[in-house]
């Protein structure tokens, strides 16, 4: 019964992952040596104790993994929480439970395992901070080299024209602008130029003095006079109507604006950040838009690509919302399988990421799971993959993209890894895979 | 001086923010003069510390606590005496005959087990 019993103890001292046991008081009876390393208590310390004073959990007392299964008889898998470690640090953890029986079968405590998540939680950030730019999420290099010269845009006082379909984060990018600028302590005031009617943006924009017409009882201030010293953000600048655009370029020249109804000139301290989903250029042409106010906000231009032409984006999108929906509905979704991944990377995207952000959120009300499957995206999607006539794996996405760019880099493959984002040995290896020598 | 003690049940909580009730114990010398048992299930833990300043606790007796959540409290003017286990009388008995220490573990600590080597010894 002794051997017995050292031989269990040498084989749980040499695995990698915690490892601790219960009797039905929650007292610990054992505690392995990577149970020592993970939570900084030695074995003298942690047995006889309870559980939950040693194993710190941020679940703990409440939603206890293992009186769950001590109540259910159902054993947990790989449940991910953080625990506090002897010295006060949150280490994260995944953790798994199971019952202890004798045996007759009898119930005599439970077994739980948990594994330190630290590193992988550590690489994941790395992945992120690398991928993300005040809450922007890309690898793409088209978007990693706006990353690059963004700051620079910010720190400047010049107009700047971001111009992408719709739901490409041309708010986002503005945000970010603002974010970096000397201008971040004043508002960014937001207008949607495309949601107002000529007299109501007028008056939206420049506000209005008392009398101005018949429901103005006082005065007004209008967004630029909000964003006094911070930035004002024009979104839909191509749908403003040309009475207004001369008011603009007014702004825009003179730093100063009147209005409605009003006699004085105010003078607007405001950096101008406009967007637009439709090509000013042609518009000038159909002389739809004014010549000189083009070419006044076109000082800096950033051109967002649409979401089918950065789809190495979609799984990182993918994670970035899950991440962002799990907080938000306090679920614990990992991610999508295989099959929905297919989906996901074969759908053209009309809307774009907002549109992706969409079918996740939807996918997350309807998934009871850890993974979103096929059953959880909105019916127009469960059709193309059937019928999707370029339907194509994540892999062979990946083959043509590093094809195409080691191609682009004239088969240099240290620039073609740069540019992919990727080590050159692992850029190696996969084209080795692929089967270029 | 006020003392808190955030605790679940009788025992001291495992965590700070676990606690659904704190004891502010008001200590003249070495004595406990008054008792005193509030909730505080409804509190963010990050709201912890301004509620127990506001409360006049100057020190607090816990289990663990992050580094955060300490330096929150240091910055309410609240020290703390952190990695303590136990139940509450026998952990503020033994805070105001012989002290306490950060990490100490078990309250009162354990007496080191003598591991039975027979009679003869090796």
């Amino acid at each position: 019964m002794e051997g017995e019993k050292n031989s269990l103890n040498i084989i749980l001292d040499s695995i990698a992952d915690g490892v601790f046991t219960v009797d039905k008081e929650w007292r610990i009876t054992s505690f392995n040596r990577s149970a020592e390393r993970i939570t900084g208590f030695s074995r003298s310390e942690a047995i006889g104790q309870y559980c939950y004073e040693i194993f710190r959990t941020n679940v703990c007392l409440e939603q206890c993994a293992l009186r769950e299964t001590m109540e259910t008889k159902q054993n947990i898998i790989n449940k991910e929480l953080n625990i506090l470690d002897k010295y006060n640090q949150e280490i994260p953890v995944s953790i798994s439970t199971a019952v202890l029986r004798d045996k007759r079968g009898k119930i005599i405590g439970g077994v739980e395992t948990f594994r330190d998540l630290s590193l992988i939680k550590e690489l994941d950030k790395e992945i992120h901070e690398k991928y993300s730019f005040q809450d922007i999420i890309s690898k793409h290099p088209s978007i990693i080299s706006i990353f690059r010269i963004l700051p620079d845009i910010a720190r400047s006082e010049a107009t700047v024209l971001i111009q992408g379909k719709s739901g490409t984060g041309k708010e986002l990018f503005a945000q970010a602008i603002h974010n970096l600028s000397p201008r971040r302590e004043r508002p960014l005031v937001k207008v949607n130029c495309g949601a107002l009617p000529e007299t109501l943006l007028e008056s939206e924009l420049f506000g209005y003095r008392k009398g101005a017409f018949t429901d103005a009882k006082r005065d007004k201030p209008g967004r630029f006079q909000l964003a006094e010293g911070g930035t004002i953000f024009l979104d839909e600048i191509g749908d403003i109507p040309p009475g207004i655009q001369a008011k603009l370029l007014r702004v825009l020249e003179g730093k100063e604006f009147e209005p409605l109804g009003g006699t004085t000139t105010l003078k607007a301290d405001v950096r101008i950040v406009t967007a637009t989903n439709k090509d000013l250029s042609k518009l000038v042409k159909q002389n739809q838009f004014r010549d000189d106010l083009f070419y006044r906000l076109n000082v800096v231009k950033v051109e967002l690509p649409s979401l089918s032409k950065r789809r190495t984006d979609i799984p990182l999108l993918i994670e970035h919302f899950i991440v962002k929906f799990n907080k938000k509905m306090g679920k614990e979704i990992k991610g999508v399988s295989e099959e929905v991944m297919n989906i996901l990377m074969n759908y053209a995207y009309p809307g774009n990421i907002r549109e992706l952000e969409n079918i996740i959120e939807h996918a997350f009300i309807l998934c009871k799971g850890t993974h979103i499957l096929k059953g959880h995206l909105p019916r127009y999607l469960h059709e193309l993959e059937t019928a999707g006539p370029e339907k194509k794996s994540i892999q062979k996405l990946e083959e043509e993209h590093i094809i195409h760019t080691l191609h682009t880099c004239g088969g240099n493959l240290a620039k073609a890894a740069e540019e992919l984002g990727i080590h050159r040995t692992t850029l190696w290896r996969k084209l080795k895979r692929i089967g270029v020598s | 001086m006020k003392i808190a003690i955030p605790i679940n049940g009788g025992r001291i909580a495992p965590r700070l923010p676990l606690a659904k009730e704190v004891i502010i114990v008001e200590v003249q010398g070495k004595r406990e003069v008054e008792r005193e048992k509030v909730d505080i299930s409804l509190l963010h833990s990050l709201e912890i510390p301004d509620f127990l300043a506001s409360q006049g606790v100057t020190k607090v007796i816990a289990g663990g606590v992050t580094w955060h959540l300490q330096e929150m409290l240091r910055i309410h003017n609240i020290n703390v005496i952190w990695g303590i286990m136990g139940a509450v009388d026998e952990v503020l008995d033994f805070y105001l005959k012989k002290g306490l220490q950060d990490g100490m573990g078990p309250c009162p600590p354990m007496r080191r087990r003598r591991r039975f080597r027979g009679i003869h010894g090796y």
